[in-house]
């Protein structure tokens, strides 16, 4: 498991004899930052709120408690672990309301305490954060594979098979003569310069709220959701060819609006997200047929996008399997 | 309940007493907030029946006698100990010594 720095454990004792004795007894605590303060108003929550910390209180019968630093404490860094050690009787009982009512304290330990027990137990709350901060780390590692908005609701019960209609727009892009540049370059200098694209594309789709599915070789398969996804899909396809203009690689891109059919393929042991249907085909028939720094769009995208976007008509006549008439498109232009 | 050291009293013997190697006296000083507890909760008890008052008055008896035995055994620990008996103060000779940290 990896070091975090960031762990720090604050201690706040307002007798200098046992804050120097838990100082001396949570020194063992690898990997962690100790910090001892007199009192809580010595607590500077604009740098440390952001930080997960243990917060150790060990409060003394003459103290005025500390209930509102608690609760703010808490409210500023919600991932922190706090105890408190107080006194059998009232002061126990007037931390036990706090704990309960505000849920401010995750545990309180009675004095007098066992430092030896005590340290131990603090140790183990380390390695359980420690635990928890890479499974989160994880987590959000493996969201990154996952599509975003309505569709995630997909991943709830990710079972192979089980799929889900949608409104949709969909958009191809794929990278102009490529076989050329392949042959120009090495394998690994492509394949380099291809992932360099094909990431800032996914970047300008995420801008746009979009969703990548999934890379097709030299391009990428995106979806766009919402009432004004017609719209974000072709501001992002006239700013993906703006900046393939700028990186010297020219794309076409296709985009197609209309009912999609999402789920999930693969088996037990892999699984896959996809988007299927007619309106899939159409986009990529378009992308196919677009040149060098061309978008076609249906002309349905156009309608429903609502703003106005320079277009000329596509004169060939589109004709895909799974539509009865012949599909009008439209060049657009920036 | 008839006492001889308060309730903060207590508390502030057992806030000295954070090394448990010298935690005689919070320890006795402990049970006796756990007596003051238990006295409490049986007065707060329902009577229905005469067998319930004379359960709780006998649990009131001993737990007073218990609580009596036990706050002058504190007293005793605590003048053995030399602690300041005005102030409740833990004598420095009882103090373990921090390292250099």
């Amino acid at each position: 498991m990896s070091a975090n720095p960031d762990l720090e454990i604050l201690i706040f004792d307002s007798n200098a004899y046992t804050r120097s004795l838990l100082l001396e007894n949570l020194a063992c605590l690898t990997d962690c930052s100790l910090y001892a303060h007199e009192s809580s108003h010595a607590w500077d929550d604009t740098g440390e709120k952001l930080k997960t910390a243990i917060l150790v209180l060990n409060h003394h019968v003459n103290d005025a408690p500390p209930f509102e630093f608690l609760q703010l404490f808490k409210r500023t860094s919600p991932n922190s672990y706090v105890v408190v050690i107080s006194s059998p009787g009232a002061p126990h009982k007037a931390f036990a309301v706090l704990q309960r009512e505000h849920a401010c304290i995750d545990e309180i330990f009675d004095k007098p305490i066992d430092l030896e027990r005590f340290s131990f137990a603090l140790s183990e709350r380390v390695i359980a954060i420690r635990k928890q901060q890479e499974l989160n780390h994880q987590h959000l590692n493996l969201l990154r594979f996952l599509p975003t908005g309505a569709l995630r609701r997909i991943f709830a019960q990710p079972t192979p098979g089980s799929a889900e209609l949608f409104e949709m727009t969909v958009m191809f892009t794929d990278i102009r003569d490529s076989t050329q540049l392949i042959v120009k370059e090495s394998a690994r200098s492509y394949f380099a310069k291809l992932n360099e694209i094909l990431a800032s594309q996914a970047q300008l789709i995420r801008q746009y709220d979009g969703m990548v599915v999934k890379t097709t070789g030299d391009g990428l398969l995106a979806v766009f959701e919402g009432a004004a996804r017609c719209h974000l899909a072709l501001k992002c396809a006239l700013a993906i060819q703006q900046s393939s203009e700028a990186q010297s690689m020219p794309v076409g891109v296709g985009i197609s609006d209309g009912l999609v059919l999402t789920g999930i393929l693969g088996t037990s042991e892999h699984v896959h997200f996809d988007v299927i249907g007619a309106h899939v085909h159409l986009a990529a028939r378009l992308c196919g047929k677009a040149g060098q720094g061309q978008i076609l769009a249906t002309h349905d995208v156009v309608s429903k996008a609502r703003f106005e976007f320079s277009s000329r008509p596509l004169h060939e006549v589109v004709t895909v399997r799974g539509f009865d008439a012949p599909v009008v498109c439209l060049h657009i232009q920036s | 309940m008839k006492t001889k050291f308060s309730d903060q009293q207590l508390s502030l013997i057992i806030d000295q007493s954070l090394i448990y190697q010298c935690a005689c006296p919070a320890q006795v000083a402990k049970h006796l907030i756990g007596l003051r507890d238990l006295y409490e909760y049986q007065q707060g008890c329902m009577n229905q029946t005469d067998t319930d008052k004379a359960v709780h008055e006998r649990i009131a008896a001993d737990a007073q006698r218990a609580h009596d035995a036990l706050e002058g055994c504190l007293d005793a620990v605590l003048r053995l100990e030399q602690w300041d008996m005005d102030t409740l103060l833990m004598p420095k000779s009882l103090q373990k010594p921090i390292r250099s940290f």
